[in-house]
């Protein structure tokens, strides 16, 4: 297809600026005179993944060598794909528009569970064999990071290649060792198996599954002397590691537009359910220096007004008063407005919400996730419903008056006492706005509840838990609706179906393949997105594989369960993950990071809060 | 403060991005090339940049102007190699000048129409001719309503080159008429379907037939 006919069948899709490439900032370089192209997918829309920070950072890093070009690639939304299949046109990069099958490397990040069917059919639209084993060639290798790649079981029979933990060294090391491969003219198979021997790599085809009769796993066996299990990847020093002096800004409105400043990965707390708070570990910062000094170039670079500090709860910094003074010393001159996502409600203060406020107001959202002190012990939230409503009274004084917290349904030993004390809380914020006389009104207060369905995750104490099946949910979604009584809380709920489908699929294994296929071959995709979820054609995948979703979602694994990802570490020990389980169901909390250490297993690293002083 | 009016071309890829989304682009491509601009004292205090008339999503244009305000010192020397050295490829600043006139006062619009193939170019010109071109035109309100595009057609010349080239100036500004719908409306009256073409903006004029400067 020439050019100028592409271009017109651009025009008749739903924003074409998706799918035109050519932003500020994209890498164009000369395919003739690079060793490596890799294609660096994301298994959804562009203004999803556009928003990413860990594609930023390894499309720039990738790209700062000369043998390697790095290009973007997103899911074509469904207008768009129809125009592609109609028209033979195949999926291709952004920068070149050549079609990813002629890519050496295929990346894409799992950032969430429901984008697998994505995958699979965006490796259709490239033409190219779904599973690993139909791709003979030392070319085309697939392969997956992100955080699902702690358990990457139920694409195990599709993608070559996962990277566990983080990227930035290993991806490196293992395109270096497929461009010295390919040189010498090796085997596919030969490269994967040094490519298994490479710390944080795991090849799946490498490791055989054993099934007890009652479907849970016997044994997980290792081939061809790669190693038994798969220590994910971290970098040591953040201070030292790459990161972007430079973004692909992007023309169309995408979900996050604003220059994006890492501070630090891991979080000191411990919440129970959170599995970005274990397998990140140990904790690592950034020092403020470099964060300055970073954030300053890419708002110079990218041309970017607002910039925002990422990290898994950004008031955690321990240099975030120095950090703060620092950049609104330029921040203020260059009119950069700041902004702080995933403050904690326990150490918000007046002084951290004035600097935030100074160049422009952004919304206050708080997660108390559950609504009595009893379940939020349990989930080790360990924050206090005064704490709560005084940051709450905070912001009122200072001029806030929308208020969104999330809360989670669903969680291990919630009863309808905690679902009361969501409404109740809710309440409290309100009556809190209105009778502080310090106050002004006027606007009138509006606090947005919202409501996600729990689902248990590998590497958390709560991986042993069954998930609350669908009839209860609903159960428990109508009995919050009903205890609500002003219309000055609004309260939004998530689909229930696919947390159901993100529950079988977090904790699934490899039989789980089948039904993937089978599912995207009836036409599943974009599963995260309601307008597209199908649990009809979800559940007749299911019952076609003669495979029962409740097996993996609903049911309660005993603590000795060989689990589908037992043969990858992430740091944390199943014996500490045993622990925190124990006191969860005892509704005891434990101690954070800073405060004392849980010997979660991630010390292991020899870096980070693991060794500072207490 | 002085207002200036920049001058560009937007071509290429450029041509994806819409009206709504130059203005974005533009507030950074200011922020990029570090210029003395105004910025407005509201609650989301940006710098302050309009217009001259938005560009159709997917035409390419020689004549885009947008004004801005930058301090008095700044000379348009300097805000043109600034927007120039910064800007992507497919938008380039060609002039930096003082406004002469009002952009209100556009109400002319020439364009290039390339074809893909060849069509019945005699058919077309008595078409683009004749007095009363009756058709149906959402307003702003999202409202039908019928307009007579016979008046809003100006000079024209059809290049009988294969394939052929149209060079057309429609009305434009308060009442503004898309080619789009001017090639549209004939497939409508007569039946005929022309070819695939592409579409660049030229020029803008006044009512006087006057460059808009």
């Amino acid at each position: 297809m020439n050019k100028k006919e592409f271009e017109r069948l651009l025009l008749t899709v739903q924003k074409p600026g998706r799918y035109s490439g050519g932003e500020q900032g994209s890498i164009v370089k000369d395919k003739e005179k690079v060793e490596v192209r890799f294609a660096f997918c994301f298994p959804d829309t562009y203004e999803i993944g556009m928003s990413h920070l860990g594609m930023k950072i390894l499309y720039s890093q990738f790209n700062s060598k000369d043998y390697i070009w790095c290009e973007r690639v997103f899911a074509p939304w469904l207008d768009f794909e129809q125009v592609m299949r109609e028209n033979n046109i195949p999926l291709f990069a952004l920068e070149s528009r050549d079609s990813v099958a002629q890519f050496d490397i295929i990346g894409f990040t799992l950032q969430y569970e429901l984008s697998y069917t994505n995958v699979l059919n965006m490796l259709d639209l490239a033409g190219i064999p779904l599973r690993s084993r139909d791709r003979k060639e030392l070319f085309n290798i697939v392969v997956a990071g992100g955080p699902c790649v702690c358990n990457p079981e139920p694409l195990a029979e599709f993608v070559d290649v996962f990277f566990l933990g983080e990227g930035e060294e290993v991806d490196l090391e293992f395109i270096e060792l497929y461009r010295q491969c390919r040189a010498n003219g090796e085997t596919k198979q030969e490269f994967l198996k040094k490519a298994a021997k490479i710390e944080g790599v795991y090849v799946p085809s490498l490791y055989d599954v054993e099934y007890n009769t009652d479907g849970t796993i016997a044994a997980v066996t290792a081939k061809q002397g790669v190693p038994t299990t798969v220590k994910k990847r971290i970098i040591k020093d953040l201070d030292s590691v790459f990161y972007p002096d430079n973004f692909v800004v992007p023309y169309i409105d995408i979900v996050h537009d604003r220059a994006v400043q890492e501070v630090f990965r891991g979080c000191i707390r411990g919440c129970r359910f959170c599995q970005a708070g274990f397998i990140y570990r140990p904790v690592r910062q950034k020092s403020a220096d470099v964060v300055n000094c970073q954030a300053k170039t890419l708002c110079e670079n990218t041309g970017y007004s607002d910039i925002s500090l990422s990290s898994l709860s950004t008031s955690d910094y321990t240099q975030l008063e120095t950090l703060l003074s620092g950049m609104l010393e330029w921040s203020e001159a260059q009119k950069v407005s700041l902004s702080l996502p995933s403050l904690r409600i326990d150490n918000f203060s007046k002084e951290l919400m004035d600097k935030v406020m100074r160049v422009k107001r952004t919304g206050l959202t708080f997660a108390p996730e559950a609504g009595t002190q009893r379940l939020r012990d349990v989930i080790n939230k360990n924050i206090t419903e005064q704490e709560i409503i005084d940051t709450c009274r905070v912001a009122f004084e200072g001029g806030y008056s929308t208020v969104k917290l999330y809360f989670m349904l669903g969680l291990p030993t919630e009863t309808d006492e905690d679902l009361l004390g969501v409404a109740q809380l809710g309440q409290k914020i309100v009556d809190e706005f209105y009778n502080n006389p310090k106050v002004k009104k006027g606007r009138g207060v509006t606090v947005t509840i919202s409501i996600s369905t729990f689902v248990p995750k590998p590497f958390t104490p709560f991986e042993f838990e069954p998930q609350i099946d669908m009839d209860e949910i609903d159960r428990r979604q109508q009995f919050l609706l009903k205890n609500l009584t002003t219309k000055k809380i609004q309260l939004n709920y998530f689909e229930a179906k696919t947390s159901f489908l993100e529950g079988v699929l977090a904790r699934g294994d490899r039989r789980l393949c089948d039904v993937l296929e089978a599912a995207f071959r009836k036409g599943c995709k974009f599963d995260s997105w309601d307008e597209c979820f199908s649990d009809k054609l979800w559940n007749e995948a299911f019952s076609e594989c003669s495979i029962d979703p409740a097996f993996y979602a609903n049911r309660k694994r005993e603590y000795d369960e060989i689990m589908p990802w037992s043969h990858l570490d992430y740091g944390v020990t199943r014996e500490f993950l045993i622990n925190e389980n124990r006191l969860a169901h005892q509704n005891k909390t434990t101690p954070n990071c800073r405060q004392k250490c849980s010997n979660c297993g991630a010390a292991a690293y020899g870096e980070g809060v693991c060794f500072e002083k207490r | 403060m002085k207002s200036v009016r920049v001058f560009y071309k937007k071509t290429g890829r450029m041509k994806f991005v819409s009206h709504l989304d130059m203005n974005r682009y533009f507030l950074r491509l200011v922020k990029l090339a570090k210029l003395p601009v105004w910025y407005t004292e509201g609650f989301n205090p940006h710098p302050y940049i309009t217009f001259a008339l938005p560009l159709s999503l997917g035409f390419e244009s020689e004549y885009e102007v947008v004004d801005m305000r930058v301090d008095d010192e700044c000379s348009f020397e300097q805000i043109r190699m600034g927007l120039s050295e910064n800007a992507v490829e497919g938008i380039e600043i060609f002039k930096v000048d003082s406004p002469k006139m009002k952009s209100g006062k556009i109400s002319k619009a020439e364009y290039r129409l390339e074809f893909d193939g060849k069509f019945d170019t005699e058919k077309f010109t008595e078409f683009l001719k004749s007095d009363s071109i009756i058709t149906q035109k959402k307003t702003k309100k999202g409202v039908m309503k019928q307009v007579n595009l016979g008046g809003m057609i100006f000079e024209f010349d059809l290049k009988e080159k294969d394939p052929p080239v149209v060079e057309i100036c429609l009305a434009a500004g308060e009442n503004n008429l898309n080619p789009r719908l001017l090639t549209r409306t004939y497939t409508e009256m007569t039946g005929v379907c022309l070819p695939e073409y592409s579409v660049t903006r030229t020029k803008l004029l006044v009512a006087s037939g006057d460059v808009f400067a």
